[in-house]
């Protein structure tokens, strides 16, 4: 029991703000659940380590955004040209205009949306972004610069987007 | 007007407040199982595997019809529990596997029995390209929702299934999915135990074609069905339109409409 002292507490006070982090990455509801899980289960059995950091938080939000990532590719590669064409996907109830922009970040590669994601949501700057994706600033700059044009043309409202802090 | 922060923390407000995960516990749980399995334990199911016999052989004919639930079983062997189930090839083994992974997934649905996960029935996809399988978990007494997934393909690639992770969506009389590629559309779901076929309703006033669904046993409220139907030309419409399912006497019991125009047969996932 030692070994996951502090664990329920850390999961409890952790859930819900990865939850939001994470659906706009995967874009259903039910994925973000998966995944959260998945990185909290990864957690558990580190957590002897893991609850010594500043912030554990940072961990699992790494790696369920990489459990993300990896879902998405996964299916692009494993489909290929696949279409799944049902059910819908799961997503909170929320005004029209977020539940578009949800429908915009669906189209965006998993990169773009975990930078957005990251920089707009988390609040991190631009070298911790970086650092949470395994790349470059300047890499990360342009899948910002990427991801709010295209939420722009999607959403016909490119100033709106464009200007976001 | 959208404005970027305002609604993605909306949108994170939203999920956490509506968003269920199984908890720490489990959370717990299913590192220690992963771990367990990382380190050489296996999955049960890939013990299984190993097991001789001869289960599944006869289900696995080559080639595909153009609209078939791909071989209904010929023996009394479905539904199989999913440990217990030896696979026939290596097709077989990795959609099991695949099954296996994704199993966490249909082990954390909320609904059924824990760790009882059944295959309802597998069959092969069209011109070798590998197999399909359903599976399931049995709802408690008086649930109304079930936790069930499709999977398909083969060793060097698998197809996306469906999956259930937390609260599958409540039953329905006919719900039914579909993923397409260049050549053909699959179509998988569930029907009500009344219906002796499902109709499908093709696209282009082609006649229509019916399938009977798999039996899938007294512990299941509805049985399934896959159907592979030839997609040529435009990708612009789907082959099929509609699904009707009819009972013994050729009466219709319930229809949706598949596809994104109106896609009903899915959308009581909606909550």
């Amino acid at each position: 029991m030692a070994s996951t002292e502090g664990f329920e507490a850390f999961y409890a006070g952790a859930v819900g703000r990865l939850l939001g982090q994470l659906l706009p990455v995967t874009g259903d509801l039910h994925e973000a659940e998966e995944v959260v899980q998945e990185a909290f289960a990864r957690a558990s059995v580190r957590w002897t380590r893991l609850r010594d950091y500043d912030v554990p938080e940072a961990w699992v939000r790494r790696v369920a955004m990489n459990l993300a990532a990896d879902r998405a590719r996964s299916l692009r590669r494993q489909t290929r040209a696949m279409l799944r064409l049902g059910p819908p996907p799961q997503v909170p109830a929320a005004s029209a205009e977020a539940v578009a922009l949800l429908a915009a970040l669906r189209t965006l590669p998993v990169r773009q949306r975990q930078a957005i994601v990251l920089h707009h949501l988390v609040d991190l700057p631009i070298e911790e972004v970086a650092r949470t994706l395994g790349t470059r600033p300047g890499a990360v700059k342009s899948l910002l610069a990427r991801g709010r044009r295209a939420l722009a043309n999607r959403l016909s409202d490119a100033e709106e987007v464009l200007n976001s802090p | 007007m959208i404005h970027l922060r305002d609604h993605l923390d909306e949108l994170a407000e939203a999920a956490a407040r509506e968003g269920r995960t199984a908890g720490p516990m489990a959370a717990i749980r299913r590192g220690r199982q992963r771990r367990r399995r990382l380190a050489g334990g296996t999955a049960a199911l890939l013990a299984a595997v190993l097991v001789a016999g001869a289960v599944g052989a006869e289900n696995l004919g080559p080639g595909g019809r153009d609209l078939a639930p791909a071989s209904p079983p010929t023996r009394p062997r479905f539904p199989a529990k999913l440990a217990t189930y030896t696979p026939n090839g290596s097709a077989e083994a990795a959609v099991l596997r695949l099954l296996t992974d994704r199993s966490e997934g249909l082990g954390a649905c909320k609904g059924g029995r824990p760790k009882d996960v059944r295959i309802i029935a597998v069959g092969p996809l069209p011109d070798r390209q590998g197999v399909w399988m359903i599976a399931a978990r049995p709802p408690l007494p008086g649930e109304q929702r079930l936790c069930w997934m499709f999977a398909f393909g083969n060793e060097r690639n698998l197809g996306a299934p469906v999956a259930y992770a937390g609260q599958p969506p409540l039953l329905a009389s006919l719900r039914a999915m579909a993923s397409g590629d260049p050549s053909k559309l699959i179509v998988e779901g569930y029907v009500t135990k009344q219906a002796a076929r499902v109709r499908f309703i093709l696209a282009g006033g082609k006649p229509p074609l019916d399938l009977e669904p798999l039996q899938s046993g007294s512990e299941f409220p509805v049985n399934f069905f896959v159907a592979v139907v030839p997609w040529p030309g435009s990708k612009e419409q789907l082959p099929v339109e509609r699904l009707i399912a009819l009972d013994a006497s050729g009466r219709a019991i319930t229809s949706c409409w598949l596809g994104d125009r109106d896609p009903s047969c899915g959308r009581e996932r909606w909550r």
